[in-house]
């Protein structure tokens, strides 16, 4: 039988042992449906091909620290809640659990109330991850504000980067709003995989709507923007119909009611370039992307634009 | 002693199986090399998309994953370009690293590779030969027309290999044989793995019908490629199985299909330096 969706699937990575299947019996009794794995390359495998609900995994199975960081660091998968289960003396000698990138962990041997605690906490955590935006799992505002605040302190020669995209209104009203969340998966998919190939310590947010905000090196300004708007204009016409695509634009409803019609959906990128404007306050930098915004949504199709020296 | 036929493969629990599939196995000398662009940090995505296009497993797996619930496009994506576009380099990188290899490697595994790779070029050049738009989706549907003789392969090898000896000495297409003995065909369990995975219906179809070209209610050109490439390939020599006899194409094919003998010509001509350079290069790595 097929296992229905709601069931809650957690992977377990672990060396098969007698502690470890009183975990297990624990788990299974109370309905959630346990997968085992004791080889890391096949616990991904399945991660890749079905992402659990949750991972425990033991400090007791070869490789156990590679795999964790491996889906720590990943930008879609770092959001599964991992627990560690581990014994007292690894504990003592890992020194900290600062320095892993697990969610929690869980001692053996495992007391039954508190197996079973801990998981419902996980969950329960991973669904309120408060700052994330539930359409990209990217961060929001609260991280977005803090991380220019930090950037425009420390000096950094980096370039704020706000992505809009362009007659999205329209393409929502032809397609509807399935469709819109689409494009704006695809959107920050396209971002975080651009940037952190670039470079891999790049911060992607999402502001809300179908508007993202990243933080390059000025020098990647070029090669990054470029990069984006290849992608996302080889990429997109995939949501459009084929109808609409042989056209060359879609009809819809503007402001007023009456039927219009619209350019394919394209993206406008404005650039501040910390090199070359000086921001002493934060504040400053939305009033400037703003007047930037105005410029670029002037453009034909997908364009970025970045501030210039005042002369 | 049975007097009924005897089934060997269960259809129901047989396909209960193949929807269960989760990880095709790739051949070892593609694996290695992808490890190795891997390892190479000037590998540029391009190429590594080039290089999948090769590959039918890591190619449906890459489409599998992206068009799965959790990215969020199910049913969208029919070009690796596309899904690595969407997927990134670190999900790549994961699947490769967790792809398993061919263990036991069939004699048919490279004649059976070889048909797939020459039958997607063979769809991408008619695609474009009859300025159709999209055409890399025709290579895709052609790449993984046979995905359901790689399953065939590896989850029932021995009743598959009674499939194939009865194949020849009937001399009758292998898909014929295959219904006969197990009630379904390769194309069938192609539908079947292609709908559990969520992939984009132009490629469902044209893998699940390349021997029923007239059988879809849609996309009657795209399964007409894909067919004709099929039999343009195989009649050059490049079949999966040896030496089995061509069916008489469905009237529908030369319908959607309506190339000329020049043009016909003109293909072949195009197809044959890679068909013959990927004839070289894969037995020389079997071992």
């Amino acid at each position: 039988m097929k296992q229905v969706a709601t069931e809650k699937r957690i992977l377990c990575l672990h060396e098969d042992d007698f502690a470890y299947d009183q975990i297990r019996q624990i788990l299974s009794d109370k309905g959630y449906f346990v997968y085992d794995y004791s080889d890391a390359n096949a616990a991904f495998a399945h991660i890749y091909n079905e992402p659990p609900d949750l991972m425990v995994v033991s400090t007791k199975t070869p490789g156990w620290k590679e795999f964790m960081t491996r889906i720590k660091n990943d930008s879609v998968y770092k959001h599964l809640p991992l627990i560690l289960l581990t014994s007292e003396e690894t504990l003592t000698s890992l020194l900290s659990l600062s320095d892993l990138s697990c969610d929690d962990f869980l001692l053996y041997p495992a007391h039954k109330k508190e197996v079973l605690l801990r998981v419902q906490l996980r969950e329960s955590y991973a669904s309120s991850n408060l700052d994330a935006n539930p359409l990209t799992r990217l961060p929001g505002n609260y991280t977005i504000m803090a991380t220019i605040q930090n950037t425009v302190q420390q000096k950094n020669k980096s370039a704020l980067c706000y992505l809009d995209l362009d007659n999205f209104k329209a393409f929502n009203d032809r397609y509807g709003f399935a469709r819109g969340d689409e494009a704006i998966r695809m959107t920050a998919r396209i971002i975080t995989n651009v940037t952190r190939k670039i470079h891999a310590d790049s911060f992607v947010g999402h502001v809300g709507g179908d508007d993202f905000f990243f933080i390059i090196p000025s020098h990647l300004t070029k090669e990054c923007c470029e990069q984006i708007i290849q992608n996302f204009d080889l990429v997109i016409p995939t949501l459009i119909n084929d109808e609409d695509r042989v056209r060359g634009y879609i009809e819809s409803k503007d402001r007023k009611g009456n039927v219009q019609r619209f350019p394919l959906l394209s993206l406008s990128i404005a650039v501040i370039d910390l090199n070359i404007t000086r921001i002493d306050h934060p504040a400053e930098v939305s009033a400037k992307a703003g007047e930037l915004k105005k410029a670029v949504k002037k453009l034909n199709g997908s364009n970025y634009l970045v501030n210039r020296r005042r002369s | 002693m049975k007097m009924e036929k005897e089934v060997i493969l269960d259809k129901i629990s047989f396909r209960k199986k193949v929807e269960q599939l989760s990880n095709l196995p790739t051949l070892p000398n593609l694996l290695d090399k992808f490890t190795r662009m891997l390892k190479d940090p000037k590998t540029s995505m391009a190429a590594f998309g080039k290089e999948l296009s090769k590959d039918q497993m890591l190619t449906s797996k890459i489409l599998k994953l992206v068009n799965s619930a959790f990215y969020g496009f199910p049913g969208r994506i029919s070009t690796v370009t596309n899904a690595l576009v969407l997927l990134g380099y670190d999900a790549l990188k994961g699947l490769i690293i967790s792809s398993n290899i061919f263990e036991n490697l069939s004699p048919e595994a490279y004649p059976l590779w070889h048909h797939s790779v020459t039958v997607s070029l063979a769809s991408r050049a008619i695609a474009r030969e009859l300025s159709l738009p999209d055409i890399e989706e025709f290579a895709v549907a052609g790449l993984l027309h046979d995905i359901g003789k790689v399953i065939l392969h590896v989850e029932a090898s021995e009743e598959y290999r009674t499939v194939i000896n009865q194949a020849k000495k009937a001399k009758q297409p292998i898909w014929q044989t295959e219904g006969e003995i197990l009630g379904f065909d390769h194309a069938n369990i192609g539908l079947w793995i292609c709908e559990e995975w969520k992939l984009p219906k132009k490629l469902t179809i044209p893998i699940g019908y390349h021997h029923m070209p007239a059988a879809p209610k849609e996309y009657h050109m795209r399964v007409a490629v894909v067919t004709m490439a099929d039999i343009l390939v195989r009649s050059m020599g490049g079949g999966a199985e040896d030496d089995l006899p061509l069916e008489t194409p469905d009237p529908i094919i030369e319908k959607q299909v309506p190339l000329t003998l020049k043009q016909i010509r003109k293909l072949i001509e195009g197809i044959v330096p890679e068909f013959e350079s990927l004839k070289r290069l894969a037995p020389k790595e079997i071992n």
